[in-house]
C-alpha cells in the first residue's frame, strides 16, 4: 500500500514497444490480467512494473481513455445514462477499422469484459445489412469455398424472387 | 538497372495512384457510414503507400540502389498487406469472432456464416448449440391443385416457394391441408377421410412423422420435444369434443388423458401447462407420460383489470399461450366487428393484452411490456423472439395472422373460407403505440386467405440440398 495514504496508487505498465504507462489503480484494475498480476504477486513492490508483451503503446493509451473514462462513469453513478452512451459513439466514430482491430486483440489480451462487449458490438453494427462481399472486404477475408460450393449457395437463392405472380 | 528500377517504381506508384483513385470514386458514392469508414482506411492506406514509393525517387537519383529495393519492397509489401484495409480473420481469435456473431441479427449471421469456411464452422455450431434460431416465414395458403404454397420473410422481405409432398398436397379435395405449424413443422391434415389422418412433416428436411388415426380433426397439438424425437410426446386435442390425447412413437394408439376439456396448452422442458375455459392451469409431467400421468390444477387467479368478454355478435376475444424466456405468457386478443357493410371483413383485431402466469402466487399477472421481445402468435403454435436477433429494430410487438371468425379454428384452406373470402385482419401490433398496422407484403389475393408462421432455421439458409420437395 502506498506510503502516502491517501494518495492514489499509481500502476506501471510497459508496452511491448518499450513504453511506460503511468495508470491510476482503479483503471489499471479493469484489465483482468494486471489485476490477477498483483492478485497473484500479493507482495509486489509499488513500483513494480507489469510487463504487456502482447499490446503496443497506441492500443493500450486507447484503452486507458476508455476505461478511465467508464471508471468514472460507475464512480459518479452514471453507468448506462445516455452520458455513456454519448461517450462511447464519440470513442468510436474517430476509430478506423485497423484501430478498431488493435484494441479489440489488446482488449482481449488485457480481458476487460465491459470493453469487449462494446468493442464486439460495435463491429456487430458496422456488419449490419451487408451482404457476404461487404463483409469478407471489411475483414479482409479472403473467399475459401470452392466454386461448387460457390455454385451451391447462388442455387439455393435462386429460389428467392421478389414478388409474386398475378393472381 | 537504374532505368529498370526507376519503371518499376513508376509502375508500382501508378498502380498505387490507381487504385487510391479508385477508392476515392466508391467513396464519394458510399451513403453509409461504415462503408464510407472502410473505404476511408483504404484510400488513407494507399496515400501512405504513395508516399513511400515517392520517396522512393530520391535514392533512384542518388543510384542508392539498395536504399530503393528496400523502400520499393516496403511499399509493396504494404500495398499487398493493406489491399483491403485490414486483414482480421488470421488472428483474431475464435472466442472475439464468436462474440461478434452472437450480436448479429439473424441476416447478418448468414452473411457471417458464408465469409468463409473457418467462420461457417463458427456459425455451423453455434446453430447445433441453439437450433431453434430462425427466420419467420409467413406461410401463405396455397392456391388450387397445386402443392406450392408461397411464403413471405418478413426479415429478407421476399417471398420463397415452399413445396408439400404430392400426397398431402396435389388437390385440396383428395390431398390433404397444412392446418398448423410448430417451428418449420406443418401438420397436415387428411380429413376427407375418416377416420383423420394427421401428420406432422418437415417440408426442408423432408421427415414426416404419421400420428395413428383420430375420429376427428384436431385443434391443438403440442410436443413435448421436438418432433422426431424419440421421447416426444404428442399431446392433442380434437376440435368438436375436445377430448386430449397423447401418443409417443412407437406406441400403437392414442392414449386417453381425461374428460377435462382445454381451450389452449403449451409444452415446456417436458411439462403441459393446459389452459382451462377459465384461464386455470392443468400441468401435466410429460417426460414418463406412458406408464405415469401425473398431473396437478391450479386454479389461477386473473387480473382484475383484464377485460374478459363474452364473444358475441359485435366483439370476440382469442388465446394463445406462449413461451417467453422460461416463462408461459397469455396472449389475450380482442376482435370487434367492423361496421362496413360493402366489405366483407367481419371482425378485426384492435387490441392486445398479456399476464404472466406465476404458479407460485396462483395468478396470471398483467404485463405492460414484452420487453425486448417479439411474439408471433399463430395457428397451433406461438413463439417468442428477441427483437434484435430479428434486427427488426422495434420491439415489445405482437405479429399475428389471420384467423376467421371462430377463434377456434384452427383450420385453413377450407374450400368454403376461400370463396369470397377478403379476410386481411393480420399485421402487428405495437404494445406501446397501442396500434396495429398491415404487414401485408404484396397486394394479391394471397393476402385474403389466411396464414401461418413458420420458423425456418438458421441451419436451412447454409445447407447446399435443395429445401423442397421435388
Amino acid at each position: 500500500m502506498s506510503k502516502l495514504g491517501q494518495a492514489k496508487r499509481i500502476i506501471f505498465l510497459k508496452t511491448a514497444d518499450g513504453q511506460l504507462f503511468e495508470v491510476d489503480e482503479p483503471v489499471a484494475m479493469e484489465f483482468e490480467i494486471v489485476k490477477s498480476f498483483f492478485d497473484e504477486n500479493e507482495d509486489a513492490a509499488d513500483d513494480t512494473v507489469v510487463p504487456l508483451p502482447n499490446v503496443s503503446a497506441e492500443p493500450l493509451a486507447g484503452i486507458i481513455e476508455f476505461c478511465k473514462a467508464h471508471v468514472e462513469f460507475r464512480a459518479n453513478g452514471a453507468a448506462g445514462k445516455d452520458e455513456v452512451k454519448k461517450f462511447n459513439a464519440e470513442y468510436i466514430k474517430e476509430k478506423s477499422n485497423e484501430q478498431l482491430k488493435e484494441l479489440i486483440l489488446a482488449a482481449n489480451y488485457l480481458n476487460i469484459k465491459e470493453m469487449l462487449d462494446f468493442l464486439t458490438e460495435t463491429i456487430a453494427n458496422r456488419l449490419k445489412n451487408k451482404s457476404v462481399e461487404y463483409v469478407r472486404a471489411f475483414f479482409g477475408i479472403e473467399n475459401d469455398f470452392t466454386p461448387q460450393e460457390e455454385e451451391a449457395v447462388r442455387k439455393e437463392y435462386e429460389w428467392a424472387f421478389e414478388g409474386v405472380d398475378e393472381d | 538497372m537504374n532505368e529498370l528500377g526507376v519503371i518499376t517504381v513508376l509502375l508500382a506508384t501508378t498502380q498505387a495512384r490507381l487504385t487510391r483513385n479508385g477508392f476515392k470514386e466508391i467513396l464519394q458514392n458510399k451513403k453509409d457510414d461504415a462503408a464510407k469508414n472502410e473505404m476511408l482506411n483504404c484510400w488513407n492506406d494507399y496515400t501512405v503507400t504513395m508516399d513511400k514509393l515517392s520517396a522512393v525517387h530520391l535514392p533512384s537519383n542518388q543510384k542508392d540502389y539498395k536504399g530503393m529495393i528496400k523502400l520499393v519492397n516496403e511499399a509493396v509489401k504494404m500495398m499487398k498487406d493493406k489491399k483491403i484495409s485490414v486483414y482480421w480473420s488470421s488472428d483474431l481469435p475464435e472466442g472475439i469472432l464468436e462474440m461478434i456473431s452472437k450480436r448479429l441479427a439473424l441476416s447478418d449471421y448468414v452473411s457471417f456464416g458464408n465469409v468463409c469456411k473457418t467462420w461457417r464452422g463458427i456459425v455451423t455450431k453455434a446453430i447445433c448449440a441453439k437450433p431453434s434460431r430462425g427466420f419467420p416465414w409467413l406461410l401463405m395458403s396455397g392456391q388450387y391443385e397445386t402443392t406450392t404454397r408461397s411464403c413471405f420473410s418478413i426479415l429478407e422481405n421476399k417471398m420463397w416457394f415452399l413445396q408439400i409432398p404430392k400426397s398431402y398436397g396435389e388437390c385440396v379435395l383428395s390431398g390433404g391441408c397444412v392446418m398448423g405449424s410448430f417451428e418449420e413443422w406443418l401438420i397436415m391434415v387428411k380429413f376427407h377421410q375418416c377416420p383423420f389422418k394427421i401428420s406432422v412433416i418437415n417440408p426442408l428436411s423432408g421427415v414426416e412423422i404419421h400420428l395413428p388415426p383420430v375420429d376427428e380433426n384436431y385443434r391443438k397439438l403440442m410436443f413435448s420435444k421436438y418432433p422426431g424425437d424419440e421421447n416426444c410426446v404428442y399431446m392433442l386435442f380434437t376440435r368438436l369434443w375436445s377430448k386430449s390425447i397423447f401418443w409417443t412413437l412407437g406406441a400403437q394408439d392414442w392414449c386417453e388423458l381425461g374428460a377435462d376439456r382445454y381451450y389452449d396448452g403449451i409444452s415446456l422442458n417436458g411439462y403441459f401447462y393446459l389452459l382451462y375455459n377459465n384461464n386455470n392451469i392443468r400441468v401435466i409431467d410429460g417426460t414418463n407420460i406412458l406408464s405415469t400421468v401425473t398431473t396437478e390444477l391450479y386454479e389461477v387467479r386473473m387480473p382484475h383489470d383484464l377485460p374478459i368478454q363474452d364473444d358475441d355478435d359485435i366483439s370476440m376475444s382469442s388465446r394463445y399461450l406462449v413461451e417467453l424466456c422460461g416463462e408461459i405468457i397469455l396472449v389475450y386478443r380482442y376482435l370487434r366487428r367492423k361496421h362496413d357493410f360493402h366489405s366483407s371483413i367481419r371482425f378485426e383485431t384492435y387490441d392486445f393484452k398479456i399476464c404472466k402466469l406465476d404458479l407460485s402466487k396462483k395468478a396470471w399477472v398483467a404485463l405492460d411490456s414484452l420487453g425486448d421481445y417479439v411474439l408471433f402468435v399463430s395457428r397451433n403454435c406461438s413463439r417468442s423472439i428477441l427483437a434484435k436477433e430479428l434486427g427488426l429494430g422495434m420491439a415489445n410487438c405482437i405479429y399475428f395472422t389471420y384467423e376467421y371468425d371462430e377463434p377456434m379454428m384452427n383450420e385453413w384452406e377450407f374450400p368454403q373460407c376461400r370463396e369470397g373470402s377478403n379476410q386481411s385482419d393480420w399485421g402487428v401490433f405495437n404494445l406501446e403505440k397501442n396500434h396495429s398496422k398491415s404487414i401485408c407484403p404484396i397486394e394479391t389475393a394471397l393476402n385474403r386467405w389466411p396464414s401461418t408462421w413458420i420458423t425456418v432455421p438458421l441451419w436451412w439458409y447454409f445447407q447446399k440440398k435443395t429445401p423442397l420437395f421435388m
